[in-house]
């Protein structure tokens, strides 16, 4: 008996609380209070009325609520407008819409993105800064995050690569050999063999 | 070269001024009025208006302080604004960010600390970080 | 706002409690309390005590089930736990293994 994963939307509705760990799943939508960890492989939305005391390791992350705790994502988070985040961000791509309000350490880029799984373990994802430098003479100024965790070993994605797709030998597809018969040659040529 | 959010009134009589793609300064620069930095600085800047570092632009500052600041280039050093603080797209900033609101526009790239002043509501209260 | 629902492939361990109906298609080991009700969905495996209003189990259940309200147990229900309710009902073909109690 396994476990079918073809709908695994969750919904935590606004009057339901959990206290442990979620894990799993596609995507998750939040309106009630979660405290624990949340690893999920789709998108988590914390609603506007969604309070989350945890770290949260996804896909992607939206919130529009509360939360307490990092937040690390392997494709991207949004913050909007009401959004309150005590914690530190870290995402390919980030979006801070105005309205969202953020304390602590955000980092963009793809260094910064780590899978769910491994993001369980330890969510402080390694300080250095593995984007490409700004052509500075001066240290960087960032202030280095809290927690002082050694690196998850997450390889970084691999770069976006457009395949290269080569026919065989050939730059279009070859014209078909078959010569081009005169109208009603065809129609001709069965007569002929009926 | 992209033309960055200038913001063309002046303030009082001070007006905007705009150090072009071209002109590298090493210094501290300061003033009242709105500034448009579009080459290369490497010091301070501390302006009591609106700042835009445009797409290009390179800044490297022990401080960046000013009344708004909209980024769409490069900074190093920390962001102060008493107003808004903008990054968009274009954005690359290594340091940290400090304003009665922050945002970022989605592909702008940034590293370092955001601390705008807020409460966590009453089920999240706690040690605050 | 349609209550909670605990998808297909998200395992909660810890407790879970809500003052809405929550259908399980997933997986809960701890705690599951809801005062509208359950609904564990036949593939939901719920390795927890089940506290609340009215419950209808068609997947497994390994916990205690208490309901202040009627209790069904539908054909390829697995319950291996004591239930307590006003009322239940065991389908044919449902499997069950404990105690029950009625109230009476």
């Amino acid at each position: 008996m396994a476990n079918d994963t073809n709908d695994t939307r969750t919904v935590l509705g606004r009057g339901t609380r959990v206290r442990g760990r979620i894990t799993g799943g596609q995507d998750l939508e939040i309106h009630g209070h979660v405290e624990g960890e949340i690893s999920a492989s789709g998108e988590v939305s914390i609603e506007s009325t969604g309070t989350v005391s945890s770290s949260i390791a996804a896909h992607s992350i939206v919130v529009r609520g509360a939360v307490r705790g990092d937040l690390t994502a392997e494709d991207s988070v949004h913050l909007e407008d009401g959004a309150r985040v005590v914690g530190d961000v870290r995402a390919p791509r980030i979006a801070i819409a105005q309205g969202a309000l953020v304390k602590g350490y955000v980092q963009t880029g793809e260094a910064s993105a780590q899978r769910p799984a491994a993001a369980r373990k330890a969510v402080a994802a390694a300080p250095a800064v593995r984007a490409a430098p700004v052509a500075v003479a001066r240290p960087v100024v960032a202030t280095p995050p809290r927690k002082v965790e050694k690196p998850v070993a997450a390889p970084p994605p691999p770069p976006v690569k457009r395949p290269v797709v080569t026919l065989a030998g050939a730059k279009a597809a070859p014209s078909p050999v078959v010569p081009a018969l005169k109208k009603g040659a065809k129609g001709a040529l069965a007569k002929k063999r009926g | 070269m992209a033309q960055p959010k200038a913001v063309s009134r002046s303030t009082r009589d001070a007006g905007p001024a705009t150090l072009g793609a071209g002109v590298r300064i090493r210094g501290r620069i300061s003033g009242d009025g709105d500034l448009t930095i579009l080459g290369t600085v490497e010091g301070s800047v501390v302006v009591r208006g609106e700042l835009t570092i445009g797409e290009g632009a390179t800044v490297t500052a022990d401080e960046l302080s000013a009344t708004a600041v909209n980024v769409a280039g490069s900074v190093s050093g920390n962001v102060l604004a008493t107003g808004a603080v903008h990054l968009s797209q274009s954005a690359n900033v290594r340091g940290d960010l400090k304003g009665s609101s922050i945002s970022m526009d989605e592909g702008a790239q940034f590293a370092g600390r955001i601390d705008a002043d807020f409460e966590l509501p009453p089920e999240l209260a706690g040690k605050s970080r | 706002m349609a209550g909670t629902v605990i998808g297909a492939g998200i395992t909660i361990e810890g407790e879970v409690i809500s003052d809405e109906e929550v259908v399980v298609q997933g997986t809960i080991r701890g705690k599951l309390q809801a005062k509208e009700g359950v609904t564990v969905e036949a593939g939901a495996v719920v390795e927890a005590d089940i506290h609340g209003g009215p419950m209808v189990v068609a997947g497994w259940v390994t916990g205690n089930i208490v309901s202040s309200d009627r209790v069904d147990l539908q054909s390829g229900a697995r319950v291996v736990g004591n239930v307590k309710a006003s009322r239940i009902t065991i389908a044919d073909g449902a499997q069950f293994k404990g105690n029950v109690d009625m109230d009476v």
